[in-house]
């Protein structure tokens, strides 16, 4: 029996891990450096994130209900258990701490010029923590609110945009090197599909312990359906343009006007963004705190909201020196740097659990 | 400034310290107490102007060599 005492439906999971997923890719297209072609990458992106969330969902059916770090004990021992279990955290602790400076570039580029990144980040830390200290029940619930809104907000913009699609700017296809548009697949498929990793640490709260892959498949599937949408958009409205900017969404929605009356609708990309990031990173921290509370071995994880999530802003304080330097870790470094937690870890997990038979039946593992 | 952080930070432990030591969770206790410390004298290193390392940045340069 692990920490966290909630239960959540497959729904309420599906639907989170849809807003995982959409978390900031709703700003930075996944696939990018494909280009104008990055909606075919991330098609093959997603059916290797698919790869990756099989192996995820094979875990968490062979060790139904035992939290993941239980289960690192029990393949690892108890010693490498911990270890391996440390770098797992370290590595979501990092990725909480990358959205939250996104969070801090994004409104420091385009909106909250002159505030303080200290102050945005410490104000989405402050209602996270208190989210997150809630248990999963709570954020799962908070998806469910603000998952439709984004969703509706989304869809929106796309039907305001249809009209300044231009067929020609998907032109030609496939004009890039198949070396570089597997590498623009690749990184569709590590950021951010290979990133529900993380729902490890919430399967064993699933009431239906037997629907993790049910649960991935559809969040994975829905989720690349509204990022091939944004892709198109992106793609047909700016063309080639869209490798200049940042945030190619928001340019692109910037460019709707209905009658010179509907303009600056492009806020809705950031109020998208605001929700969706303000759950991936609540989740993220959710599942840093649990884990930690269980690798020492504490009765409830709650207390540790606060110095985890301050420590996680602090962090992304100190992640990059300028918003140049955030691109290019997640152009050339991040494919790298991420395949060991989310391949590495639970594959390898696996692979030793097969071996060893675990679990056993009967036994105390 | 010093004295704001140092104020938020007290704040947390009053809301979060008293209930720990009223139901004896001593381990809960030590690692909260842990964890603050990291993140009391990082964000004091900090609010002060102590150049910091580029975390991600050093990961980055890791990779790219």
């Amino acid at each position: 029996m692990g920490l966290e005492q909630g239960r959540i439906s497959a729904t309420q999971l599906t639907m989170l891990i849809i807003s995982f997923l959409l978390g900031t890719t709703l700003l930075f297209s996944p696939g990018g450096v494909a280009g104008r072609d990055s909606w075919i990458a991330l098609l093959v992106g997603m059916v290797e994130g698919l790869l990756f969330a099989f192996i995820y969902a094979t875990l968490a059916v062979r060790f139904p209900g035992r939290p993941l770090i239980q289960v690192f004990h029990s393949v690892y021992g108890s010693v490498g258990g911990k270890v391996i279990a440390l770098f797992f955290l370290g590595y979501l602790f990092h990725l909480g701490s990358l959205v939250l400076t996104n969070f801090s570039f994004f409104f420091n580029t385009l909106i909250l010029i002159e505030t303080p990144s200290a102050v945005i980040v410490f104000s989405i830390v402050a209602i996270s923590v208190y989210a997150a200290r809630h248990g999963l029940e709570v954020v799962a619930r908070c998806s469910q609110v603000l998952l439709p809104f984004a969703l509706f907000f989304f869809i929106l913009t796309f039907i305001l945009l249809i009209k300044d699609f231009r067929l020609e700017h998907f032109q030609p296809v496939l004009a890039i090197s198949a070396k570089r548009f597997f590498f623009a697949a690749h990184s569709a498929a590590v950021f951010p599909f290979g990133e529900s990793v993380g729902f490890l640490l919430a399967l064993p709260a699933l009431s239906d312990p037997e629907k993790p892959w049910k649960c991935l498949l559809l969040g994975i599937i829905i989720s690349t359906g509204v990022l091939l949408l944004s892709a198109l958009r992106n793609t047909g409205t700016l063309g080639i343009l869209q490798d200049i900017f940042f945030f190619p969404s928001f340019q692109a929605t910037r460019q709707i006007n209905v009658g010179q009356i509907l303009t600056r609708v492009e806020i809705l990309v950031a109020v998208n963004f605001l929700a969706m990031g303000f759950l991936k990173y609540t989740f993220l921290l959710y599942g840093v705190i649990l884990g930690t509370a269980e690798v020492f071995g504490l009765r409830e994880y709650r207390i540790l909201g606060y110095p985890v999530g301050i420590l996680m802003g602090i962090l992304s304080l100190l992640n990059f020196a300028g918003i140049h330097e955030n691109f290019e870790f997640l152009e050339k470094v991040y494919p790298f740097y991420a395949l060991p937690f989310q391949v590495g870890i639970p594959l390898f997990t696996l692979i030793i659990a097969m071996i060893r038979k675990l679990p056993r039946e009967g036994g105390e593992t | 400034m010093i004295l704001l952080l140092l104020f938020g930070f007290s704040l947390i432990f009053l809301r979060e310290v008293p209930r720990l030591i009223q139901r004896r969770y001593w381990r809960e206790l030590l690692v909260f107490c842990l964890f603050m410390a990291v993140a009391m004298l990082l964000s004091v290193l900090l609010t002060i102007g102590v150049e910091l390392p580029q975390v991600s940045t050093a990961i980055g340069d890791l990779f790219l060599k």
